[in-house]
């Protein structure tokens, strides 16, 4: 094999995993939507802690999670260390939602600054997931 | 002075297989027709090759359902991972012209 052969390879070689890079950059989007709705659903139950809040928000949630994992079943390309980040996400989210739902009901019920930063803690994991995987869908590799 | 085209996997240096293994190296699995569009390959093309490299224990094969519609997932085994890094580093070094000296044992 000639120098410019090599070259040739390198370039193809490139090109493709870039196409396939792009087509996993749908996990971004997820995790940054999994992100918003972390935030509102559980801004909503903690501060209007009502059983008919309760009984709108947690089929609205249960909807939103079935659609967004249909969704993610649907492609075509699992990004780069896809099951790895997926799992560190939820299992992050589990634990702080956990928590703050937890300790909220029991402690701070209605209370906004608990709920708040609950709500924003839910949703840090769902956007550093984000944003890594943006991050990953633009690395360079070939 | 060795020259670094003996580093070159034999099963990867295939045009088309180099594509399709380079496809696979971007993700942790994708779509058997997905592969098919990006390599621009016929699906009986691409059957053949994948075998190829599933015999060389390179790409693992998983087929399943969604809904009703059978699907095919191409991923490349941690095997296949280390040779594509491996014939990379080697196209590399000719498109450098790096030359190895030659071990005392070879």
């Amino acid at each position: 094999m000639q120098r410019e052969e090599a070259l040739e390879a390198l370039v193809a070689a490139q090109d493709v995993n870039s196409r396939v890079r792009r087509h996993g950059r749908w996990y971004a989007g997820y995790a940054a939507v999994y992100g918003v709705l972390t935030f509102v659903f559980t801004l909503g139950v903690g501060l209007f802690p009502t059983p008919i809040t309760v009984g709108v928000v947690t089929p609205l949630w249960v909807v939103a999670v079935c659609g967004l994992s249909v969704y993610a079943y649907r492609q075509p390309v699992s990004p780069l260390r896809f099951g790895r980040l997926h799992l560190a996400m939820i299992g992050c989210w589990s634990v702080l939602y956990t928590g703050t739902v937890v300790v909220g009901a029991a402690f701070f019920p209605g209370e906004a600054w608990w709920w708040g930063t609950g709500a924003a803690l839910c949703a840090i994991p769902p956007f550093i997931a984000a944003a890594y995987a943006h991050a990953i869908a633009a690395e360079p590799q070939a | 002075m060795r020259h670094p085209r003996a580093k070159l996997d034999d099963v990867i240096h295939a045009p088309v297989r180099f594509s399709i293994v380079a496809a696979l190296a971007a993700a942790d699995q994708a779509d058997f027709k997905f592969v098919r569009d990006t390599v621009e390959v016929s699906d009986s093309a691409l059957s053949k090759q994948v075998s190829t490299l599933e015999s060389a224990g390179y790409v693992k094969v998983r087929k399943t359902f969604v809904g009703r519609r059978p699907r095919t997932y191409l991923a490349l085994t941690p095997e296949g991972r280390s040779a594509f890094d491996r014939h990379v580093q080697a196209l590399r070094d000719i498109a450098a012209g790096v030359q190895e000296p030659l071990n005392t044992t070879d």
